[in-house]
């Protein structure tokens, strides 16, 4: 039980720390999803 | 694109891991996982890795050579195989051709071909083109290692489909997540606001020991990121790539620094370089009665090369041959300790020799790469 709860603990402080630090220094909601689409589209068209 | 540099190569491939999960349940009995990973591979490279084609004309190269010095020209003498398999990395160092010949990763498919060309006598038997080129052009591995060991990836994908399971796609993405916290966070947080601080051609004290130790701290946060990246997209893959970096921070001795920092190049080092050029010095007569010679020689020809391999700039090399001359101080001490038996450290406690050498090692360490950077004001 102890163990789970650190467990959840360290992944809790992982996830919070990278989505904040994502988003303090890349601002990856303005990031265009234009090559996003073309690349999810190319690979559709390959199979 | 290259792998792991902008936001479109982690789109392609959250399609196609789970697109490669999902074809488990096709495939399975009819297609190999080895022969699905080249196929996933050489598509890789064919559509969006940069200079297609010479990676692609390296490769036939490289399968080409590799399979005539391992089944045909099987008397030819190892060095020459091995320049034969070099020569392209070579020209590229050298600046010849650069255009033409160079692309990003000829170093790491040279010492993954180099490595099954030395072992070639345990996996002759075992050599199939599939996994060799699998091997190869391994996405998460091709540009920047870890450089992985071809009857390791092989035992991974003879395994077949069960690779592709629950567990390995959270371990897989668990790594990643690290793996995006160290490079695209914790790197760039150096980046931005330690090293962005200083005056880069200051030769003020404080200026240049701040750059050392940012730099150092970055260069470890940028590369274990990426390593981890691609050991986790392995997984997720089938295939558990090797361990690049194991708490570097903590070595206490020169040797030890290599098992712990891009710990698949020291090994790779070690294994085809090191221990051949060692059996060579020990076949010459006159350094029969030189043991700790013959070792210091091939020590620092060792680091010689790898600071050579880096680049052949000033920087480069000093940074190689500091590395060398590390290991070389240390290894005679321990030399001279073990024929004089005596113990530097007398009574002193290990806890305290044990954080001394890690506190010299960090200072030796940070210095290193300090030069490595191309940063240090005294060597342009």
């Amino acid at each position: 039980m102890g163990n789970r709860a650190l467990r959840l603990l360290k992944w809790t402080l992982i996830y919070a720390a990278l989505a904040l630090g994502m988003l303090w220094l890349h601002h990856p909601l303005d990031v265009s999803m234009d090559a996003a689409a073309s690349t999810v589209k190319f690979v559709y068209q390959q199979f | 694109m290259l792998p792991f540099a902008d936001i479109d190569f982690y789109l392609l491939f959250f399609l196609l891991v789970p697109l490669l999960h999902l074809a488990k349940l096709i495939l399975r009995g009819r297609v190999s996982l080895a022969a699905t990973i080249a196929f996933l591979s050489l598509f890789f490279v064919a559509v969006y890795y940069p200079k297609p084609v010479q990676l692609l004309a390296f490769t036939a190269y490289q399968c080409l050579f590799t399979w005539l010095l391992l089944f045909k020209w099987r008397r030819l003498h190892g060095l020459l195989g091995c320049l034969i398999l070099a020569l392209p990395m070579v020209l590229v160092k050298l600046d010849v051709e650069v255009d033409t010949l160079g692309f990003a990763g000829i170093s790491y498919i040279t010492f993954r071909c180099v490595q099954v060309y030395l072992d070639g006598e345990q996996l002759r038997e075992r050599f199939r083109f599939t996994d060799f080129i699998g091997f190869l052009l391994f996405t998460p591995s091709l540009l920047a290692g870890p450089i992985d060991r071809y009857e390791r990836f092989k035992g991974d994908l003879d395994q077949g489909w069960s690779r592709l399971n629950r567990s390995a796609l959270i371990a897989g993405w668990e790594l990643i997540v690290l793996g995006l916290l160290h490079k695209f966070v914790g790197a760039e947080l150096v980046d931005r606001y330690w090293l962005g601080r200083f005056a880069q051609e200051s030769t003020a004290a404080a200026d240049m020991a701040g750059i050392m130790y940012g730099y150092a701290i970055y260069l470890y946060l940028d590369f274990a990121g990426y390593s981890l990246l691609a050991i986790g997209l392995g997984r997720m893959m089938g295939v558990e790539l090797p361990r690049n970096f194991d708490r570097p921070w903590l070595t206490e001795t020169p040797p030890d620094f290599w098992k712990r920092w891009h710990v698949s190049l020291g090994d790779w080092l070690r294994d085809y370089f090191f221990r051949p050029i060692y059996k060579s010095l020990s076949g010459i007569q006159r350094l029969r009665t030189w043991p700790l010679l013959k070792q210091n020689i091939a020590l620092f020809s060792t680091f010689l090369l790898m600071g050579c391999w880096n680049g052949l700039e000033a920087h480069y090399i000093v940074s190689g041959s500091l590395f060398g001359l590390y290991s070389v101080a240390y290894n005679s001490y321990q030399y001279q300790n073990r024929k004089h038996k005596r113990n530097f450290w007398g009574s002193t406690p290990s806890w305290a020799v044990r954080a001394v050498s890690i506190l010299i090692m960090v200072q030796l360490t940070c210095f290193a790469l300090y030069v490595f950077s191309g940063r240090f004001p005294y060597l342009h």
